[in-house]
């Protein structure tokens, strides 16, 4: 056993919390994403006050809807995860270029990057070792036969 | 672990780290190719040393092997920011900006068999 190998399933009121913050995320990207594609008048008057060309609206609805799926689907969520973030980022750079009140519309996508980030950290606890801190990774030989992805597994008496 | 995985890893890190380090710097400098590509972009000029300085701790936080994780996911919304401008304006060089962001994750997948059990697929997903 190594001391830095998770040994225990989330608690279920982390699990619980965690999929409360995960689940919120998902909500809004995909009414953010469906939002986009409807192009009502709300989405028009943003993109033109954003800079953005409305021909872009069912690209970014793609990207962000597919980036959620895979954030929702279990087997792909931390890959869905990075994909957010990314498009999380554009999202502050817009807001930046146009001189968005800082702390409401530029930074409110950080916002719901860490509740997304956060959502998982709580359901998966090989997460702990990698973040905030990533501790020294196990070396060769040390735990061969007990991988990260085996321990998150293993019984817990 | 393997010494070849290891050190394709380190490579791509080292990589990806220095290609934001020589984006930062001419920007610290407010070197005037620089200025006029953020004008292009319709960035606001005053922006033009934030973030480069933004860029610099991105890419010291992703150095550090303690936060290299946390360090990866800051490049990730770093370089989302530079793909979305480039998009906006159909600059292709939104290209690099994506390849910049698999270059820091994949030095991170190759060095540290802890992110590939969890990248690109999850193994063995908990019950959720």
């Amino acid at each position: 056993m190594h001391s830095t190998t998770p040994m225990v399933s989330p608690s279920k009121k982390m699990l619980w919390t965690g999929r409360i913050l995960s689940g919120a995320v998902v909500v809004f990207m995909l009414m953010d994403g469906v939002m986009h594609l409807t192009r009502i008048d709300p989405v028009v008057q943003a993109f033109a006050q954003l800079g953005f060309p409305l021909t872009l609206a069912v690209g970014l609805a793609i990207v962000e809807l597919v980036s959620t799926l895979l954030y929702l689907y279990p087997r792909t969520s931390i890959l869905g995860a990075i994909l957010l973030t990314a498009y999380l980022g554009g999202a502050v750079a817009t807001h930046l270029r146009v001189g968005s009140p800082l702390f409401g519309e530029t930074l409110f996508p950080v916002y719901v990057g860490i509740l997304l980030w956060g959502g998982i950290y709580l359901r998966e606890p090989r997460l702990h070792v990698l973040l905030p801190l990533t501790g020294t990774p196990v070396r060769r030989g040390q735990a061969s036969n007990l991988s990260a992805g085996q321990a998150a597994v293993a019984p817990q008496h | 672990m393997s010494k070849k995985r290891l050190w394709t890893g380190r490579v791509l890190t080292g990589l990806a780290a220095l290609l934001i380090v020589f984006a930062a710097v001419p920007k610290l400098l407010m070197v005037a190719p620089m200025v006029e590509g953020f004008q292009r972009a319709g960035f606001p000029e005053h922006l033009v040393p934030t973030i480069g300085v933004i860029e610099l701790v991105c890419a010291l936080v992703y150095l550090i092997p303690r936060t290299r994780v946390l360090g990866a996911i800051l490049m990730t919304g770093l370089m989302g920011g530079a793909t979305a401008t480039n998009v906006r304006i159909g600059d292709p060089s939104m290209i690099v900006t994506v390849v910049l962001g698999v270059l820091a994750w994949g030095g991170l997948f190759f060095s540290d068999e802890r992110v590939r059990a969890l990248l690109p697929l999850r193994s063995q997903p908990e019950k959720s």
